[in-house]
């Protein structure tokens, strides 16, 4: 490892299920996102 | 005038060619040992077909055209063009021989919408085909998204040439410095989601009714389609057949996951969480998915489409996220999208199909990056005009690192762009030349074939016109390329006939 590099690059990789998390994050805020928005529709519109 | 290439040019590109159309076989050996083991003898016999041929020609190549000579960037292109044509008219044989299709340009569209990881279907009786042939349908998607090139990259790794072959294939975004590394990580990371993926959703699937071995089936099919941003389904009702909310959940994360480039899933695998958010494609993506989702969603209120709020989300938002992640899968049928569908909302699915998702992903259409490039390129210009004129206007993005934006960039970015408008505006004449559809209709289900989606709004039938039916083949091939190896073919093609010798 240069001076400066990262410790972790190359070989000190992270776990490929630590690397899910922030997609799972993203889908269920999308997620709730979308059904709150649904309820506000719901409750003004319909 | 281009020189006219010699025999020696074309010796290189058949043996690479070769190469790759022999890898095909990798998919067809699988689906035919299920076939075997489930006494589906038709299958068997149409995969085993498929697989010898494919072994003969890579036999054939190696023993008569076996070649040291490096690989320059212009034969690499060709081979990618010509692997995607020339594979998908292979991959189409065991489905020909299915019987479940109506003559060869049926079979082909039906390949070549597997293999860009589109998902438009010709096949008749989707519900009766066997288990073994779906597979091989859904595991076209897999070689189609995670590349023709490099799959054999991965499995055959070695020569010369490679990094070209990855280059022509419009995925120059190398994760790492060393080309067969990438290929390694971008496979490791699809093992790991098909690991957990399935077992998601097949306990979804057990959960919506779909008992033992047959939703691990359903499952492993459901994860290739999601995770690739394909689209193909086991049942002709497509997501809309499990009535599960479950399920949807699981495919909402996949296809977010199938539509990131591999260079964000890198970032997020080596915790450089920040670095990823402040990514331009990232916030762009976000912008247009989140956009996109809550016009759709307000508009099909408004009309009184969905009068609850699972309905609006369920059927709303998840059909904007298959959309714009190029996937394709239904919640709802196709003509209720343009029968009981507000206008508005079917827009905003429209262009969320046309944008697509990041590049170096599985998505198709214009790619977040090239939309934020040429948003960022008008607003250099006015900034430009407005400030003195003596001023050095810099304007600057996120990727990876700080970059400066250049015009060629934004050069690059608008060409592309208009070819995919252009692309699509054709199919859609085409379309209303050869048939009684709308507008609109012609549209979507042109866009959805160019964009490599595969939402349909019935146009995709087996009954459809061979001309239409060629055009969309040729748009899915296109848009999967991103036109200029397509182009550099054609232009091949003319220096073998008038070029300079």
């Amino acid at each position: 490892v240069h001076p400066g590099t990262s410790r972790r690059l190359p070989s000190g990789r992270r776990s490929i299920l630590a690397g899910m998390w922030p997609i799972l994050a993203a889908a269920g805020g999308l997620v709730l996102l979308s059904t709150a928005f649904a309820w506000l529709l719901v409750w003004t519109l319909v | 005038m281009v020189a006219r290439p010699e025999r020696r040019d074309l010796r290189i590109i058949g043996y690479h060619l070769g190469r790759i159309l022999a890898g095909l076989s990798l998919i067809m050996l699988p689906p035919a040992l299920v076939a075997l083991a489930l006494g589906e003898w038709n299958s068997a016999t149409a995969l085993l077909t498929g697989v010898g041929i494919t072994v003969a020609i890579g036999q054939l190549t190696e023993w008569r055209l076996e070649t040291r000579s490096p690989l320059t960037l212009a034969h690499g292109t060709v081979v990618v063009a010509l692997a995607w044509l020339l594979g998908s008219l292979l991959a189409s044989i065991p489905i020909l021989l299915s019987g479940h299709v109506d003559g060869v340009l049926d079979a082909w569209f039906e390949a070549m919408s597997g293999l860009t990881t589109s998902g438009l279907t010709v096949v008749q009786d989707l519900d009766h085909l066997s288990y073994s042939m779906n597979l091989y349908r859904h595991l076209t998607h897999f070689a189609g998204g995670q590349g023709i090139v490099i799959v054999v990259l991965a499995l055959f790794a070695a020569g010369s040439g490679l990094g070209t072959l990855y280059a022509a294939e419009g995925r120059d975004e190398r994760v790492m410095p060393n080309v067969t590394r990438t290929a390694r990580f971008i496979f490791r990371v699809a093992l790991v989601y098909l690991v957990v993926g399935t077992a998601a959703l097949t306990g979804a699937l057990w959960a919506a009714g779909i008992p033992g071995w047959r939703g691990l089936w359903h499952g492993v099919n459901l994860f290739v389609a999601a995770f690739d941003t394909g689209g193909f389904t086991p049942m002709s009702t497509s997501v809309g057949y499990y009535h599960s909310a479950g399920v949807e959940a699981v495919l909402v994360v996949l296809m977010l996951a199938g539509t990131i480039s591999f260079i964000l899933h890198y970032q997020l695998w080596m915790g450089r969480h920040r670095d990823a958010a402040e990514t331009l494609e990232v916030r762009t993506l976000a912008v247009t998915l989140v956009t996109l989702t809550s016009v759709a969603m307000l508009a099909l209120a408004v009309a009184g489409s969905y009068l609850d709020a699972g309905g609006l989300v369920r059927k709303g938002a998840f059909t904007v996220l298959s959309a714009h992640s190029g996937t394709g899968f239904a919640v709802t049928s196709g003509t209720l999208l343009v029968t009981d569908w507000a206008p508005l909302a079917v827009v905003a699915v429209l262009v969320a199909m046309g944008l697509g998702g990041m590049a170096g992903s599985t998505a198709g259409g214009i790619k977040a990056i090239r939309v934020a490039v040429a948003v960022k390129g008008v607003l250099h210009d006015i900034r430009r005009l407005l400030l003195p004129e003596s001023a050095v206007v810099v304007t600057s993005y996120h990727a990876g690192r700080h970059r400066i934006l250049r015009d060629r960039e934004v050069r690059g970015a608008m060409t592309i762009l208009l070819l995919y408008l252009a692309t699509y505006v054709v199919g859609a004449v085409v379309a209303l030349f050869t048939g009684p559809w709308t507008a609109t209709e012609a549209l979507f289900e042109s866009v959805s074939a160019a964009a490599n989606v595969g939402l349909s709004v019935g146009i995709t039938s087996p009954e459809m016109p061979a001309a239409l039916q060629l055009t969309y083949l040729l748009q899915m091939w296109l848009g999967r390329l991103e036109f200029f190896a397509a182009f550099a073919l054609i232009g091949y093609a003319i220096s073998l006939a008038r070029g300079r010798t």
